[in-house]
């Protein structure tokens, strides 16, 4: 029975990801063949040759760990006051009628339109990028935040007003874990936007990190290093939503969801 | 309170925070060499509009935009109905879905330089890409979860195997659809005006940036407004539409 449920495991692994090796051959064996101007598609093999150099000599981890600083930088100042900002949107009325407006308008704005006057007032250093991924980011985290705690089970507080619970206790011990999946799921919608702001504002200013090694790649003709570039990227996205998926399983280890999904 | 003064009321402390810049410059608070009054920017945009630029790079913005944004809706809620509905579509898309999606979009630009140019194919390529997965997935998603009971009453009432996608899963998935199309469309402006900055060939995310090298700061911060109020604007007209259409819903 071992041997059976092992090999019917490798099948279902071959089977959930099959098509991704038959691109992947597709693009090593045509590019092989000729069909496609090696300059636009350089072959596979290629690609991760002039990643695996790019590694060896430090260049690829170096630009990306500039990358995943800025693009947490950005993110925690973002993950902190969007937090605090939706929670208090919904204890206080006067900061719902102020915020809510703001919220809804600035939800749909392009606000990487913004990155030019973020420069001209912060400079060209880290600080305007990390300041551009804060304003991406803190808008759908304040939206999470609010609906997550404003939409508490009213059980839950009774319960604790009845037993005498302050109002401090009340927001920290009961109100934040209750929405703490909500707010995670706003985290994890606003994390992916983090690294894309922080690839363009990079390609922009044109000096460090991913975006600055791609962008460089383009104006220099190597085609090569813009397809290693894609693919540290790509990396480096799957790092952190692997991250995001482990953190969210441990600090909702109290919560259905987590009990639900270790069963299956 | 009548339904005229409604919306002014709630945009209230937008007008209130719009009035704090202007008198915030007047008062010198700001330093008008890096930061122009609200005033000296609605003159830049009044004269930027004058001058034809604005509404001209406007207009290839749009087209950029929504040309992007169609393709990607088009594509991307025919291959989530597919993949709900055939587990062979399923199995060849899934994995590539999830191998690409951890991919920041925006990485993508620099492969449509070298491939497409300059042009306005390299923007819409990105805008397309960019919308395609949420749009596949939110539709994927909400195709699955409709609810088992209004098939069974669909087939129970004799309605043909092949009309049921179309008939019964798509209205039935199209809350969750369009909810997915929004986060889309924000995607779609964000893409827009990253392409244009990176490649520069007219449209505003270009003009912000020839704005700024001149050191028209009016102007540039007038054009952001521009960018700002379309990307609004097209916002609330989707979700007019999305009422609409949901209108038989309650």
């Amino acid at each position: 029975m071992a041997t059976r449920s092992t090999t019917s495991w490798l099948w279902r692994g071959f089977e959930r990801n099959v098509s991704i090796v038959v691109v992947l051959a597709l693009w090593e064996i045509t590019t092989r063949a000729g069909l496609f101007n090696n300059f636009l598609l350089p072959p596979l093999s290629d690609v991760l040759a002039r990643g695996l150099r790019d590694v060896m000599n430090g260049e690829l981890p170096r630009q990306a760990l500039i990358t995943a600083y800025i693009a947490v930088v950005g993110f925690a100042l973002a993950a902190a006051a969007g937090v605090a900002a939706g929670a208090l949107m919904s204890m206080s009325a006067v900061v719902r009628r102020i915020m809510e407006p703001v919220v809804s308008v600035a939800f749909p704005i392009p606000k990487i339109s913004f990155l030019p006057i973020f420069i001209l007032w912060f400079g060209l250093d880290n600080m305007p990028k990390i300041m551009m991924i804060a304003f991406t980011c803190i808008v759908p985290i304040i939206s999470a935040t609010y609906l997550g705690t404003a939409t508490v089970d009213k059980y839950f507080l009774w319960s604790a007003q009845n037993l005498g619970t302050t109002r401090h206790t009340l927001f920290w011990k009961v109100i934040v874990p209750a929405a703490a999946p909500q707010i995670i799921s706003g985290l994890q919608v606003a994390f992916p936007l983090a690294l894309i702001i922080a690839v363009v504002t990079e390609m922009l200013t044109g000096a460090d990190g991913l975006g600055g090694y791609m962008i460089h790649a383009v104006r220099f003709a190597q085609s090569d290093k813009v397809f290693a570039g894609l693919l540290a990227t790509l990396l480096l996205g799957m790092f952190f939503m692997q991250a995001f998926a482990i953190l969210r399983a441990r600090l909702l280890v109290w919560h259905a969801e987590t009990a639900s999904a270790g069963a299956t | 309170m009548s339904k005229a003064l409604r919306v002014p009321i709630f945009y209230l402390p937008i007008f209130v925070g719009l009035l704090m810049w202007e008198l915030a410059a007047r008062t010198g608070l700001l330093d008008p060499s890096i930061c122009p009054s609200l005033g000296a920017t609605l003159a830049a945009f009044a004269r930027l509009i004058d001058k034809g630029h604005l509404l001209e790079n406007a207009w290839i913005s749009l087209f950029r935009q929504s040309s992007g944004f169609f393709l990607a809706a088009s594509f991307g809620i025919l291959s989530g109905m597919l993949m709900a509905q055939s587990r062979w579509v399923f199995n060849v898309l899934e994995p590539l879905l999830r191998a690409t999606f951890p991919l920041p979009k925006s990485a993508l630009i620099p492969l449509f330089i070298l491939w497409l140019g300059i042009g306005d194919a390299a923007k819409v390529a990105a805008v397309f890409l960019g919308c395609l997965l949420p749009v596949v997935i939110s539709t994927y998603n909400a195709a699955r979860g409709v609810n088992k009971q209004l098939l069974w009453s669909a087939w129970s009432l004799g309605t043909a195997k092949w009309l049921i996608p179309w008939k019964i899963v798509f209205p039935a998935a199209l809350p969750e659809i369009m909810s997915g199309l929004r986060i889309a469309l924000a995607l779609s402006f964000t893409l827009m005006v990253s392409a244009e900055f990176l490649i520069g060939n007219r449209g505003l995310g270009t003009l912000i940036g020839t704005l700024g090298e001149d050191g028209d700061y009016p102007g540039m911060f007038a054009a952001v407004l521009a960018v700002t109020l379309l990307g609004f604007a097209a916002d609330r007209l989707f979700l007019w539409l999305n009422n609409r259409l949901l209108r038989w819903r309650d």
